[in-house]
């Protein structure tokens, strides 16, 4: 038996039998090749439409068919720390396996960024520049700064004073 | 080049082929709040990739976008930590 959804987008429980494409969420594929499952999980949909599909029992009858039932969420929290700029340039420089530590400097709106690695390699310090190309290609109202610095076993306070600031450490 | 790779979509794994993009303007929201905090906030993309075997209702690719926030503030004096802020003011 195939219930009834409303048509307003709301919660509603049910049994959904379809051959019409994949409904991935909630059901599961039957041994028979249909689509079967229960909406049990709150149902966001923008619209239902009206369309024959495949009962169980193989007539086709006049039954709603969920085109477009799933919403992903569409609001989400970031906060002042977690998601500034600095995060976010260490986060996508992080992406090079080599990169050993970052240390930031900034002033207003210039940033200057130490890229550590350990020794010279010249593949990964074309990765790192087409990530760096990248970061300024998104904030081009800010100057950036960055330099590459080959640790070569030395000791990271060698290089840099106590006071730096490492935004990421590998 | 287009590269295939998965993605996580609805629930389940879709194959989509990532595909080169060029930023065309990015700019950067401003929010005054009532605290006399200024926020800036921009949405940076960081990947886009067309799903395979996905469509919408009008017949258009379905695209995964990966993106990030990345939030910038100015706050005034008094929020700031160390401030005199709810200390009771005496003359």
């Amino acid at each position: 038996m195939v219930k009834r959804l409303e048509i307003e987008g709301t919660t509603y429980g049910g049994v959904l039998s379809s051959n019409y494409g994949d409904i991935p969420k909630y059901v599961e594929t039957s041994v028979q090749g249909e689509v079967q499952g229960t909406i049990e999980a709150p149902l966001y949909a923008s619209y239902l439409n009206v369309l024959p599909v495949n009962t169980r029992g193989g007539r086709n009858e006049q039954n709603l068919l969920i085109i477009n039932f799933y919403f992903a969420q569409q609001l989400h929290d970031s906060n002042s720390r977690d998601y500034r700029l600095e995060n976010f340039v260490a986060y996508k420089i992080a992406e090079v396996a080599e990169v050993e530590y970052i240390i930031v400097s900034k002033e207003e709106n210039i940033f200057e960024i130490w890229i550590v690695i350990n020794e010279m390699d010249r593949m990964v310090r074309e990765r790192i520049y087409d990530i760096e190309y990248d970061i300024i290609e998104h904030f081009r109202d800010i100057y950036f700064d960055f330099h590459i610095v080959f640790r070569n076993n030395r000791d990271i306070n060698e290089l840099f004073s106590a006071n730096a600031i490492i935004i990421y450490q590998k | 080049m287009e590269r295939k790779t998965k993605v996580s979509f609805q629930g389940r794994e879709i194959e989509v082929v990532e595909v080169d993009f060029k930023v065309i303007k990015e700019e950067w929201n401003e929010y005054d709040l009532a605290d006399g905090t200024r926020i800036r906030l921009k949405v940076v993309a960081t990947s886009f990739a067309r799903a395979l075997d996905e469509f919408d209702n009008d017949g258009n690719p379905v695209y995964i976008v990966k993106t990030s926030n990345v939030l910038g503030l100015s706050a005034p004096e008094n929020l700031k930590r160390g401030s005199l802020k709810g200390t009771k003011e005496t003359h």
